[in-house]
This record gives C-alpha cells, sequence and structure tokens, in this order.
C-alpha cells in the first residue's frame, strides 16, 4: 500500500486553519442558539412592555369622560339656575373641549329633550343648541377664538335629545354607561359616548350628560405605539366588531348603500384576519377570554407572539386588545448580529491562514534547504552555506548540521584515503593467499604422488617377503627367517608412516563441512573400533556429559580415536582408567583425556606433538609417530588448542584441547 | 572357467594377482596387457578369446585407466564386460571419476599381502561365481 505523505507545510496551515475554522463554527452556533433562546425572552418582554402603555393609554383615555361627566354633574348641581342656563352649559364645555384634545363633544340634553353641546371638528370648535333649550330646531356653530358663534354650519328640525341613543343607555341604565359603538353622521367616524344620567337629591331625573370619543382618537394612538417593524395591534369587541387598529384600515363598511361596523374577520389587512381566526380558534370565541395571556402561533410559516388582554371598565366597555409582534422582527436584529459575527470569524480565518502559511514557511522553508543541502551532501557537492533562519530551533539544527557536513567531509576523506590503503593491502592479501594457495594444492599434489609412488614399492617389499615366508619356509633357518621378519616390519612400518603422511596432507582438504556433531555418539564409535584392545588392556574409560558441537566430524573422531588409543599404548597399570570429560568455555569447548598410564617426561610435552615423535624410544609401542601430529594439526584447523595439560612418569597424563565454538562470525573465519 | 583381462603395467602386482587368483576355486584363464591401449586392441581382435572380467589399474603409461574406460564408453561391444578397478589410489576424486565413466567396482590394492589376496577372492567370488555377466 502506498502511504500518503503530506507537506509538512499543509500539515501545520491546515491544522490551523482547521482548528480555527472549528472554533469559529462552535462560536457562530452558540452565538446563534443563545440569540434564539433569548427571542422568546426578548419578544415577551417587549410585548409585555408595550402592551402595558397601550393598556394604560387607552384606559385613561377612557377614563377622562367619566371624570368630566362627574365634574359637569357636581357642576349643574350647584344650583338650578345653571341646569337651565344653555348658554353657560355650552361656554362650560367648550372650555372643557378646548382643554381636552381626546374629547370630540361634551354636551347635555334635558328632559324636555332641548341639547347643549360643545365639540371639536378637525380644526375648530363648535356649539350645538337647540332652540329654547328644548326638542326642535337643532343648529351648529363654529366659534372663534372668544367663542363667539362665527358661522351657522348646520340647521336641523325636529330634533330630540331624549331619543338619542346616550340619552336612553343612560336612563335605561339609571347610572353612568357607554353606549354603543356608532359611525357618525358622517360616517368617516366612529364614536362612543359616556353618557351619565344627572338626578336632584329626590333622584328625580334633570338630564343627561355625555361626552363624544372619536374612535380614530384611539386608531390614531395605536398607530403611533411602536411595535416592531411588522407589529400591529387592534381592539375588538367580544362580538367580534372592530374597535380600533394600529392600520390605516377604518372599520367601517359600506354595505348597500349604508355604512356598518366592520367585523375583525372582514378586515382587508390580512394580518387582522389571520390574528382573530387565530384567536377565535384558540379561545372557542372571544367571550371566553378572561385573562391577559400570550399566545405563540405561526402566521403564513413565521412564528409570532400575540398578546391577549382583555379590557373591561365598569361603565360596560368589554374589549379585548390583541398585539401580535412577529419573531422574524427580533431574529432580524439577531441575524444581522450573526451575519456580523460570520463575517468577522471568516476574515478572522482568512488572517489566521495567511498568517499560519508565513508562519509555516518560517519553519519548512529553512527544513526544505536543509533537505536539498543533505540531498547535495549525499550527491558529494557540499558547499557550506552559512545561513541564520527566524526560528530558533531551525536555526540550531542548520548549525548542527553544517558542523555534520563538515565532520562527516573530513571523515569521508579519511575513509576514502584508509579504504584505498586497505584494498590495496587487500589486493595483497588475496595475491600472497592465492600463492599460498597455489603452492599447496602443488605440495599435496606432490605428496600424494610421492606417497603413492612410495607404497607401490613397500607393497611388493612386503609382499613378496610374505610369499618368501609361505613358499620358502622349510628352506630358511632361524637367522633367515629373522631377517625376513625384519624386512617386513621395517616395510609395514613404512607403509603406515606413509599413510599417516597422507593422511595428514589432507587434513582441512577432504570434509571441509562442518555439522552438528554428537561428541557422545563419536566416542561410541571410538570405542567400538578399540573394542578389542581395550578388552584386551582390561580398560576402564568413563566419560561424563559430552556435548553437541560443530565441527568436522570425521577429523574429530580421528583426535579421540587417536588419543585414547595412545592411552591405552601407554598404560602401565592392571586397571588402565580413561577419563574423558568436558567443559564449556566463554568461546570454546575443552575436552580432556586423562589417563592413569606411565606419563611422559616434562621435556617432551612439546615435541610429542612433532611428526614421527614418540614419547618412549620402545619398540613394544607401535605406530609411525604421526597420531599426536594429526591430533595437532585437526585442531588447529578449528582454531583450538592441544596440549598437556598435566602429566607425572608413572602416575599419568592429562591432555587438553580446545575447538572454538562454531558461529556465523568465525564460520568465515574457518573458510 | 572364465577370461579375465588384466590390463596392469606392473609386474609385481601381476604376480600377486595371479597369486591370488590361484588360491581360487578353479582356475580362471588370465590374460595380461600393460596398458589401456593394448587392453582395447586386445578386446577389438576377434581372434582373441571372449572376456568375461576386466581387471583396470588407472595408472599406466600410454593410456591410462581413465583414457581405457572413456574409449570403452564410445564401444557397445565392450560396455557389456564390467571392469573392476584394482588400484593403489583411494583418492575420492579417483573413486568418482572412475564410476561417472562407467566402471562396475572400485577395489584399492591393500597394503597388506594377506589382505591383497582376500581382495582378489572377494573379487573371484563376486565377479566370477556370484554375478551373472554376458
Amino acid at each position: 500500500m502506498k502511504q500518503l505523505k503530506l507537506p509538512l507545510f499543509f500539515i501545520i496551515a491546515g491544522v490551523f486553519t482547521i482548528y480555527l475554522i472549528l472554533i469559529s463554527s462552535l462560536v457562530g452556533y452558540l452565538s446563534y442558539k443563545t440569540s434564539k433562546d433569548s427571542v422568546n425572552k426578548i419578544s415577551t418582554e417587549f410585548i409585555d412592555t408595550t402592551i402595558k402603555y397601550i393598556k394604560n393609554n387607552v384606559n385613561s383615555f377612557l377614563e377622562l369622560p367619566h371624570k368630566i361627566n362627574k365634574l359637569n354633574s357636581s357642576f349643574v348641581l350647584q344650583n338650578n339656575t345653571k341646569l337651565k342656563d344653555q348658554n353657560l352649559l355650552e361656554q362650560q364645555f367648550v372650555s372643557e373641549i378646548r382643554s381636552f384634545k381626546s374629547l370630540s363633544s361634551i354636551y347635555l340634553g334635558n328632559t324636555n329633550g332641548g341639547l347643549a353641546l360643545g365639540g371639536r371638528e378637525n380644526d375648530f370648535i363648535y356649539t350645538i343648541s337647540t332652540d329654547n333649550f328644548r326638542s326642535g330646531s337643532f343648529k351648529k356653530y363654529s366659534l372663534d377664538l372668544n367663542n363667539d358663534k362665527k358661522e351657522l354650519l348646520l340647521a336641523l328640525p325636529n330634533f330630540d335629545a331624549r331619543t338619542r341613543p346616550w340619552y336612553i343607555t343612560a336612563v335605561k341604565n339609571n347610572r353612568e354607561h357607554w353606549s354603543d359603538i356608532y359611525i357618525l353622521f358622517s360616517g368617516q367616524d366612529m364614536a362612543i359616548a359616556a353618557a351619565r344620567p344627572v338626578f336632584n337629591k329626590k333622584g328625580t331625573l334633570l338630564g343627561v350628560l355625555s361626552i363624544d370619543l372619536f374612535l380614530s382618537k384611539i386608531q390614531d394612538f395605536l398607530k403611533q405605539v411602536d411595535l416592531g417593524k411588522n407589529g400591529e395591534v387592534f381592539i375588538v369587541e367580544k362580538s367580534g366588531l372592530l374597535v380600533a387598529s394600529s392600520t390605516e384600515e377604518l372599520p367601517i363598511i359600506s354595505d348597500n348603500g349604508s355604512n356598518r361596523r366592520l367585523f375583525a374577520n372582514e378586515s382587508n389587512e390580512p394580518y387582522i384576519r389571520d390574528v382573530m381566526d387565530k384567536i377565535t380558534l384558540k379561545y372557542n370565541g372571544l367571550e371566553n377570554i378572561t385573562k391577559e395571556e400570550i399566545l405563540s402561533f405561526k402566521l403564513n410559516d413565521a412564528p409570532v407572539h400575540t398578546y391577549v388582554y382583555p379590557l373591561k371598565d365598569n361603565y360596560g366597555i368589554d374589549w379585548i386588545i390583541a398585539a401580535t409582534i412577529p419573531d422574524s422582527d427580533f431574529m432580524e436584529d439577531i441575524w444581522e448580529n450573526n451575519r456580523n459575527l460570520i463575517i468577522i470569524l471568516i476574515i478572522a480565518s482568512i488572517v489566521s491562514a495567511i498568517l499560519s502559511i508565513i508562519g509555516s514557511a518560517w519553519v519548512v522553508g529553512p527544513i526544505r534547504k536543509l533537505n536539498a543541502s543533505i540531498k547535495d551532501l549525499v550527491k558529494g557537492n557540499w558547499e557550506n552555506k552559512k545561513e541564520t533562519y527566524f526560528v530558533k530551533e531551525i536555526d540550531s539544527l542548520s548549525s548542527s548540521f553544517n558542523y555534520m557536513a563538515s565532520q562527516l567531509s573530513n571523515t569521508l576523506k579519511e575513509l576514502k584515503l584508509e579504504v584505498g590503503e586497505r584494498k590495496a593491502a587487500e589486493n595483497a592479501m588475496k595475491e600472497s593467499l592465492k600463492n599460498t594457495l597455489e603452492i599447496n594444492t602443488k605440495l599435496e599434489n606432490f605428496s600424494y604422488t610421492i606417497s603413492h609412488d612410495l607404497k607401490e614399492p613397500i607393497r611388493s617389499i612386503r609382499t613378496f617377503s610374505q610369499f618368501i615366508s609361505e613358499d620358502y619356509r622349510d628352506k630358511l633357518d632361524a637367522d633367515g627367517k629373522d631377517y625376513l621378519n625384519r624386512i617386513i616390519r621395517a616395510a609395514t612400518k613404512m607403509a603406515s608412516m606413509i599413510d599417516d603422511l597422507l593422511l595428514l596432507s589432507r587434513i582441512g582438504k577432504q570434509d571441509i563441512y562442518f555439522t552438528k556433531t554428537n561428541i557422545k555418539n563419536i566416542l561410541k564409535e571410538v570405542t567400538d573400533t578399540l573394542k578389542q584392545s581395550i578388552i584386551e588392556n582390561n580398560v576402564k574409560i568413563n566419560i561424563n556429559t559430552m556435548p553437541e558441537i560443530f565441527c568436522q566430524s570425521v577429523w574429530i573422531k580421528t583426535v579421540f580415536q587417536n588419543l585414547i588409543s595412545n592411552s591405552i599404548k601407554y598404560s602401565d597399570k592392571k586397571e588402565p582408567i580413561i577419563n574423558i570429560s568436558y567443559r564449556k568455555l566463554s568461546d570454546y569447548h575443552e575436552f580432556s583425556i586423562n589417563d592413569n598410564g606411565r606419563g611422559i617426561e616434562k621435556e617432551q610435552h612439546v615435541k610429542i606433538f612433532g611428526l614421527f615423535r614418540k614419547a618412549h624410544q620402545d619398540k613394544n609401542f607401535e605406530g609411525s609417530g604421526a597420531g599426536l601430529a594429526i591430533v595437532k594439526s585437526v585442531i588447529e584447523q578449528h582454531n583450538g588448542k592441544v596440549w598437556v595439560d598435566w602429566s607425572e612418569p608413572g602416575q599419568g597424563t592429562t591432555i587438553k584441547f580446545t575447538i572454538k565454538i562454531w558461529n556465523k562470525f568465525n564460520k568465515d573465519v574457518l573458510k | 572357467m572364465k577370461n579375465i583381462l588384466i590390463i596392469e603395467d606392473n609386474d609385481d602386482d601381476i604376480l600377486m594377482i595371479r597369486r591370488g587368483f590361484k588360491k581360487g576355486r578353479i582356475g580362471n584363464d588370465l590374460h595380461c596387457v600393460s596398458n589401456g591401449k593394448e587392453g582395447i586392441n586386445y578386446l577389438s581382435d576377434v581372434t582373441e578369446k571372449k572376456i568375461n572380467l576386466i581387471l583396470l589399474d588407472l595408472n599406466m603409461e600410454v593410456m591410462n585407466g581413465f583414457d581405457f574406460l572413456m574409449e570403452r564408453e564410445k564401444k557397445s561391444f565392450l560396455k557389456k564386460i564390467p571392469v573392476v578397478i584394482l588400484t593403489s589410489s583411494n583418492r575420492q576424486e579417483d573413486i568418482e571419476r572412475a564410476y561417472q565413466l562407467g566402471a562396475n567396482s572400485y577395489v584399492e590394492k591393500p597394503l597388506d599381502p594377506d589382505k591383497f589376496i582376500k581382495a582378489i577372492l572377494s573379487i573371484e567370488d563376486f565377479w566370477i561365481y556370484l554375478a551373472k555377466t554376458p
């Protein structure tokens, strides 16, 4: 699988940028979440404050007529004359109208059906009065600033105050009461009248005081209430008839030529219609609204909050105020905040990314240079570039590298010199080895040929001496037989010497393979071979624990065979004992062959390992005298040593030898 | 009675071989030549007796044992006669080469005269009495 390799530059810049994006996203998300949570709270609080404001204003709006009615009632009851003085009453009402701008007219109807009225129309003040303060002719005059009659605006016959709705309401209720909302003659506005019956101390009705309130005044107020961008408020009677709203819509509809009031669910304002539907649905009819409440629902898929407040007073007002504000009014601000936040975060991310790119360039740039320098160094074209770097660690790395490079180049030069010398030495050695090998081969061939050629005549000497002794036994005397035996013995000895010479010449040439060899098995084979002489000489052989070693097994067998047969050969005790033991040294196997034989003189300890040397110049001891030379040669082939470790004449001998422990390292050496 | 061809340049050895066969069970007909070349000539001569076994020395003048074996490889009528190498060499490479060139057995000449006689008798035992030859 190919491993993905990223430039360090990308890693530093990338990690930093990813980190920033993560932080930004987190901050943005948290900010959004927090603001969303606070929308409900804020909108609720906002509506609460606004509604309180609306409530208070509408209430004081509605309370004012009652207060003035009460004042006027006291005024007219001060004495009997005042109630009859139509002019005085008109003056009183006009001055009140001038003071309270929200009132449209203040008037009194007496039990004779007469009317005294002070009123306001758009930009002027007027009075209305019936002739003689009784039912009959009805005249409306505009007034100048001095309250003098300026112009007759209107004159109507047959007016009777007692037939008017306000008069009837007051009489019917027998106390101060609001009239029903009614449409003005002009059809341009609606009004509601607060009518108060005036009784004398005996409880006789003296007349009805009444004040007209234009509902457009409420509407004007509602229009200027701040309900956010898209918030709207409307007031509705429990019958569903619209009283006023914050819209421009006049709550009057022209139906078949005559005017009538508009139901909220008939409004041209979809917002009023929809909220009305929701409220009706929610409460199953407006009559069931008994306490103020904030509703949350969706209008055209947009979440809104609607405040519903039942407005009631002691004089018959029973309205519902419904103020609605879409959440988006608040959310928009929050969205704007979030947008700003996002822009700031994006800018911050970009700036940080650029900074991290610059920063990583500080780090990566020098590393790239260093890398290029290393590649140069590998190619061999090194020049010492002394540069300083902004980043402390990089600078330190750079100087370490420079130091290393100069050291390396010095070492390399020395090494090249040394390699040259070594190669020369090696070539010389190879040459000399080759020569040695050639000489060895020649020597081997020579010694082989010599031995072989020498063996032929010896065989003939032996054979024909034997034939003589067999065929001419009868014809030889004792001396002749003795001579013949001597010839045979000498020939036999010479043949054995030649055999040993041949053997010696071949040590290390044949069977150069090192094999894992169980020495115990080797000793078993040796004692089997020597079985006859062991039995004949009554020899006891003790063998302790033997190892498995890597060696040229055939030759090691020869070593043991020669040493053991020597011990047997040179034993002079009735019970010869041979002890063979082993111990492992750090680099060598050490074997020990101990006997209780006749021992070797000290001066012979080294000599005996020479060719054709024998410790005992005794004719009784057979052998060519090459046995220990062969042992020495084989042991040396195994990078070991052989020596006489201990020997006392008449007591015995201990010969020890070592074999280098075979491993991968000295395997090459052995080859 | 079988015919045995001895290819051997050493008279002493021929004498010893003859002595060995003399001690055998029946007298075999021994024919001697002193090198490989003579051996080839002898065997190619139709007037000569049919040979049942060849005893071949390796070290000889004119044509040595190996060259004889190589010549023998080329001639099918020679290949059916078994060849026993009888030589004083015990070199491993000589032994291997001899068998590679088609020798049927390889016997080293023992130094000891008794063992020499024994070796000859063993060859007779095996090749003349036990093994079937053409």
